[in-house]
This record gives C-alpha cells, sequence and structure tokens, in this order.
C-alpha cells in the first residue's frame, strides 16, 4: 500500500510543471502492519487481503475458544444430569454451577474486555494522527469549511466515546458479568432488574454517541459543502473576470493543485481506512469467534433443559456482544468520518 | 448472644408477672411495662452501638454526606421511640395520648428532614445552573 | 468511578439498614423510606454538580482552534503550490515569445499577494533592441496585464 502511495505521489510530480501539495498518511500501528496490503489493484482486493490475512491469524484463538465450549457444555450436561437424579440439592447445583461456569468464562471474558479497551485506544491514537492529515488536504482542495468541521466533529467525539468506553462502559462489563453469575446462583429479582439496567445503559449509550455524531456529520455536511462551494465558484468568478492569458494560467494552476490535493486526500483516506480496518480486524475477529461459540454453546446447553446455566452462558456472550459494539462504533466513527473526508470536495 | 438470651428472659419473666399484677392493680402494670420497655431499649442501644459505629466508618470510607446520614439515625430513633411509646399508650387505655405522640413525631421528623430536602434543591439548582 | 462505585454501594447499605429498624407502616418509616430515595439520588447525581461547562467550552475551543491550525497549513500549502504553479507557467510564456524572436532572455515574474496571485511585475535579464523591447513589453502588457512601469529590464 505505500509504494502504491509512492507511485502516485511519482505520477503526480511528473505530470506536473512544478511540485504539487504533499499530505501522506501516517504508518499504520505495528499491530495492524501483519495486515495492510502492500500493493493492491483496487479498494476490494486490499480489503479482501486483510480478511484473509486476519482469518488466518485467527485459527490459534479457534482453538483455545472451542476448548472452553466444550467445557461448558459439559458442564452443563453434569449439572443437568445432578439436578434430575437429585433435585432436593437444586439451589447446591445452581449455586455450584454458577461458579464452575463463571470461572470458567470469567477469565476469557476479561481478556477480550482488556483486548477490546486496548483496540479502541489504539485506534482513537491513530485518529488522532490521520486527521489533521485529512484535514489539511480537504483544506488544500479548497474545503475549508468542512474539513474544519470535518476535523472538530471527528475529534470530540471520538474523545468522548473513548472516556465513556474506558470510565463507563468498561467498568460496567465487569459489573454486569459480575451480577449475571450474582443471579444465576440465587436468582433475585433485584440483581436481575439492576443486570438489565446495566445492559441497557451500556448499549443505549453506544448508540447515542453514534447517532449523535452522524447526525452531526450529516447536518455540517451539507451547510458546510455548501459554503465551500459557493467560495469556489466565488473564486472562478473572479478568475474569469481577470486577462484571459493569465485567467487561464490561473484556472489551470487551481485546478492541477485541486486534482492533486484531492488525489493525496483520497491516498491518504484509503491508506487510513486500511490502518483502520487493519488495526481493528484482528481483535474483531477474536472477539466476534468468542461470542459465536458461546452463542452456539448456549443453543446446544438449552437442549439439556438447565435454563439457569444456559442463561448464564447468554448472558456472558451478550457481554462479548457489547465488546464487539463498543470495539465496532470506534472503527465506524473513524471510517465515516474518513470517508466524509474523502467525499468532501466531489459535489 | 448471652445479652439477648438474658433480656428475652427477662421479657418473658416481666411479662408473667405482668399477668399476675394486672388482675391486681393496673397501675403498677403500666410501671413495669414502662421499666421493661426502658430495659429493652438500653439493652437494644448498646448492641446498635456497633452498627452506629460501622455505619459511621463507611460514611468516612465512602464520603457519604454526614448531615444525611446524622438526620437517617435521627429519624430512626424518633421513630422506634415514638413507636413503642405510643403502643404503651394504647395498652394503658389512652389511645388517643398515643395518636397525639404520633403526630408529634411525624412533625418532628419533617423538621428534621428540610435541611435532606433544602439539600436536593441546591444540588438540582447547582446541576441545573451549570446548564 | 472507583469512589463513585463505592459511594452508591455504602449509600444503599445505609438505607437498607436503617430501613429495617423502622415499620414502614408508621409515618416516621414512610418518611424515612422517603429520606432514604434523597440520601440514594443525592448520592448518584451529585457527579454532575462537579461537572464545569467552561472547562467543557475550553476544551471545545482547543479543538476549533487545532482544526483551524490544520485547516491553514493546507491552505498555505495549496496556495503556495499554486503560486509556484502561476509564476513558472507566466514565465515559460514570456520566455516562449523571448525565443520565437530568437532573443536569450531570463525571466522572473513578481505576483501580488491577493488569494488569485496576479502577476503584477517582471524582471527580465538579457540583450535585446529597443524594437525587441517594446514588442515585448506590449506582449506582456496586453497578455499578461503587467503594465510597462512594472516591467523592468536589466
Amino acid at each position: 500500500m505505500k509504494r502504491w502511495v509512492i507511485v502516485i505521489f511519482i505520477v503526480l510530480f511528473l505530470a506536473l510543471p512544478v511540485s504539487a501539495v504533499e499530505f501522506s498518511a501516517p504508518t499504520a500501528p505495528e499491530s495492524a502492519a501483519p495486515y495492510m496490503p502492500e500493493q493492491q489493484e483496487s479498494f476490494a482486493d486490499g480489503l479482501l487481503f486483510i480478511l484473509k490475512k486476519a482469518i488466518q491469524a485467527l485459527r490459534p484463538e479457534l482453538a483455545g475458544a472451542t476448548g472452553i465450549c466444550l467445557s461448558l457444555i459439559a458442564t452443563v450436561l453434569l449439572m443437568s444430569l445432578l439436578h434430575t437424579f437429585s433435585e432436593k440439592s437444586a439451589g447446591t447445583i445452581q449455586l455450584t454451577g454458577a461458579v464452575v461456569i463463571g470461572l470458567l468464562l470469567l477469565t476469557s471474558s476479561n481478556s477480550m474486555i482488556q483486548l477490546g479497551a486496548s483496540t479502541v485506544t489504539e485506534l482513537s491514537e491513530y485518529g488522532k494522527l490521520l486527521l489533521p492529515v485529512m484535514t489539511a488536504a480537504l483544506a488544500a482542495q479548497g474545503g475549508t469549511t468542512s474539513s474544519a468541521a470535518l476535523y472538530t466533529g471527528t475529534v470530540f467525539f471520538d474523545a468522548l466515546l473513548t472516556t465513556v468506553i474506558s470510565k463507563l462502559i468498561v467498568p460496567a462489563l465487569y459489573i454486569y458479568l459480575c451480577l449475571c453469575v450474582a443471579n444465576s446462583a440465587i436468582e433475585q429479582e433485584m440483581i436481575k432488574k439492576v443486570r438489565d439496567f446495566v445492559k441497557w445503559a451500556m448499549t443505549w449509550c453506544l448508540k447515542i454517541v453514534l447517532y449523535v455524531f452522524t447526525g452531526y456529520i450529516g447536518i455540517t455536511g451539507i451547510i458546510s459543502g455548501s459554503v465551500d462551494s459557493s467560495v469556489l465558484k466565488a473564486a472562478r468568478l473572479t478568475i474569469s473576470g481577470v486577462v484571459p492569458v493569465v485567467g487561464g494560467i490561473l484556472s489551470e494552476a487551481t485546478e492541477t493543485i485541486l486534482v492533486s490535493a484531492g488525489a493525496m486526500k483520497n491516498a491518504a483516506g484509503i491508506y487510513g481506512i486500511f490502518a483502520v480496518l487493519s488495526v481493528c480486524i484482528g481483535p474483531f475477529l477474536q472477539i466476534g469467534v468468542q461470542y459465536l461459540l458461546l452463542k452456539l454453546s448456549c443453543a446446544v446447553c438449552s437442549s439439556f433443559g438447565y435454563k439457569p446455566a444456559t442463561t448464564l452462558i447468554e448472558d456472558f456472550s451478550t457481554g462479548m456482544g457489547t465488546v464487539l459494539a463498543m470495539t465496532g462504533t470506534v472503527c465506524i466513527l473513524l471510517l465515516i468520518s474518513l470517508v466524509c473526508f474523502m467525499r468532501g470536495m466531489c459535489g | 448472644m448471652n445479652i439477648f438470651l438474658k433480656a428475652t428472659a427477662g421479657v418473658l419473666t416481666a411479662l408473667i408477672l405482668w399477668i399476675v399484677i394486672s388482675r391486681h392493680t393496673k397501675d403498677f402494670s403500666v410501671l413495669l411495662t414502662l421499666a421493661v420497655c426502658a430495659m429493652v431499649v438500653t439493652v437494644s442501644i448498646g448492641i446498635l452501638q456497633p452498627v452506629v459505629r460501622f455505619l459511621q466508618k463507611l460514611q468516612d470510607m465512602v464520603d457519604l454526606d454526614n448531615d444525611l446520614l446524622t438526620i437517617l439515625l435521627k429519624v430512626v430513633g424518633i421513630g422506634l421511640i415514638t413507636e413503642l411509646s405510643a403502643l404503651i399508650c394504647k395498652d394503658s387505655g389512652n389511645e388517643s395520648m398515643g395518636k397525639a405522640l404520633q403526630l408529634l413525631s411525624t412533625a418532628t421528623v419533617l423538621w428534621l428532614s428540610i435541611p435532606v430536602f433544602e439539600k436536593l434543591l441546591s444540588l438540582l439548582d447547582k446541576i441545573l445552573g451549570t446548564v | 468511578m472507583r469512589n463513585y462505585i463505592f459511594s452508591i454501594i455504602g449509600a444503599g447499605i445505609v438505607c437498607a439498614v436503617t430501613g429495617c429498624l423502622l415499620d414502614k407502616k408508621t409515618a416516621a418509616g414512610q418518611i424515612l423510606k422517603i429520606l432514604s430515595g434523597i440520601l440514594m439520588a443525592t448520592t448518584i447525581i451529585s457527579p454532575l454538580a462537579r461537572i464545569q461547562f467552561s472547562d467543557f467550552s475550553d476544551y471545545w475551543n482547543g479543538i476549533t482552534a487545532g482544526a483551524d491550525s490544520y485547516v491553514e497549513e493546507g491552505r498555505a500549502s495549496a496556495q503556495e503550490s499554486v503560486r509556484r504553479i502561476i509564476k513558472s507557467q507566466t514565465e515559460a510564456y514570456i520566455l516562449d515569445k523571448a525565443t520565437r524572436m530568437d532573443l536569450e532572455l531570463a525571466v522572473e515574474v513578481e505576483l501580488d499577494d491577493s488569494n488569485n496571485s496576479l502577476p503584477c511585475g517582471v524582471i527580465i535579464t538579457g540583450q535585446a533592441s529597443p524594437y525587441a523591447k517594446e514588442v515585448i513589453g506590449t506582449y506582456i502588457e496586453e497578455n499578461l496585464g503587467i503594465a510597462k512601469e512594472r516591467q523592468h529590464w536589466k
């Protein structure tokens, strides 16, 4: 991908009478390096390359996750048998079962939550390096108002989302998982209600931030886009009023810079999209595999007829779903922003 | 545990004594009831002291508002004393005094609660004022 | 966050302990229930009172200042590139005319400071007859809008 960017730059350099504007995306973080496409003919090929590399890297994780799920199924089967043969000890079996399943799942859930949180931090740090480049490139292309609005909105919402995730959602996830285990062990209405509230609060926070960000981008895009278009039109009108030869030179120079800035911006934007996806794809697939395998285990265990254990496994899979959601939200926010930057002055 | 068993034994003994005395004279039975209730309340206060110390320790640990906790404990104290006193009045055959006492306790508790409501209003004012 | 969670748990314990001591059917018990609710509510919403919205506006101003600086960087970079292109194209235009007249000249064009970066002056270095200078001077004035007073021959 780096070579592709350099090739574009060299072609532009040769085509122009003098050097054009230069904007290049910051290098992708180390964790994303294995997934970054080196030289792809198209955007789709680049995406396929990232996906292939991520799936190849997933195999060791898959083995570990499958082992945990098989242990879960065996535990639930045993509990179900015990419950059938010894109904008087139902309370003890329920408590023991909840503790065993909790112990089996809490370690892996903890590592997935930490993975999600570190991915969010990495995405945010990369965004802080990439956004100034995209802002300057869009401003060079004539989109001064839209670039400022896009940068301000993205940085603010990214900081808000990262703070909400690190200070609220990650602690709330641990509280949620503990409440799930407690509810499975002693089945109290109060614990169930608090658990449902925590789950609702986490999902609601993520949704609200993303909805408000999308609304902000939509509205400011329309307003600032029209402001920039009218400024460009006014500039073109001024050019057309000068001496024809000078006007021709002026117009040619402006068009050249607009085109080269646009090309550099799009190249940086595409590299940025690949980098964001590369940072995100590995952890996303790891957490996704955990989520899917837990859902599968839940489906298998539900056939044994022991509801408390099935509900607990489903709660843990919901927790993994929340980790997926928080990682995905930050990724989507950056991708939307990058696409808006790239679309900036296309009309 | 010993104190609880001794107090329970004392109350049951006093009850038997009350049954015997109340057949002959009602005045002494009322006095006996008062004495036993006072004894039990004294014992209960002694048992509750570690609980109150725990609540104060909790308040220091988690940085709860001192005034609010004090008011809550005072309300609990007033409520318990009033309940007991009203029941003694009822047992003595004077329900109207008991009701008057309950009215007095409600008024006192409401008067004690005013700072709590003021605190809530000032907190809301601070939040909405900043917004 | 840790302190906040502990304060809610602590308030909950206090309310539970005090609630156990009084019968909720009595008037004092009812009032205690309300006071417990207020204690929980003030504990839960107290962090909101500590938020300073002036901090938020400072933070927002910081972000917009950053945005403005990056926008200015991009705009200045593009402007500089446009000026370079206009200068070189204008010089090439004049040199092309000079070559057609069999003259060997060196040209340096000056641009004005407006947004459009229009050519406003020219310094021509080289040997030329007064007739050739007149022809080139008129050519520059008519085609490039640079008045003869702003054309300097060396």
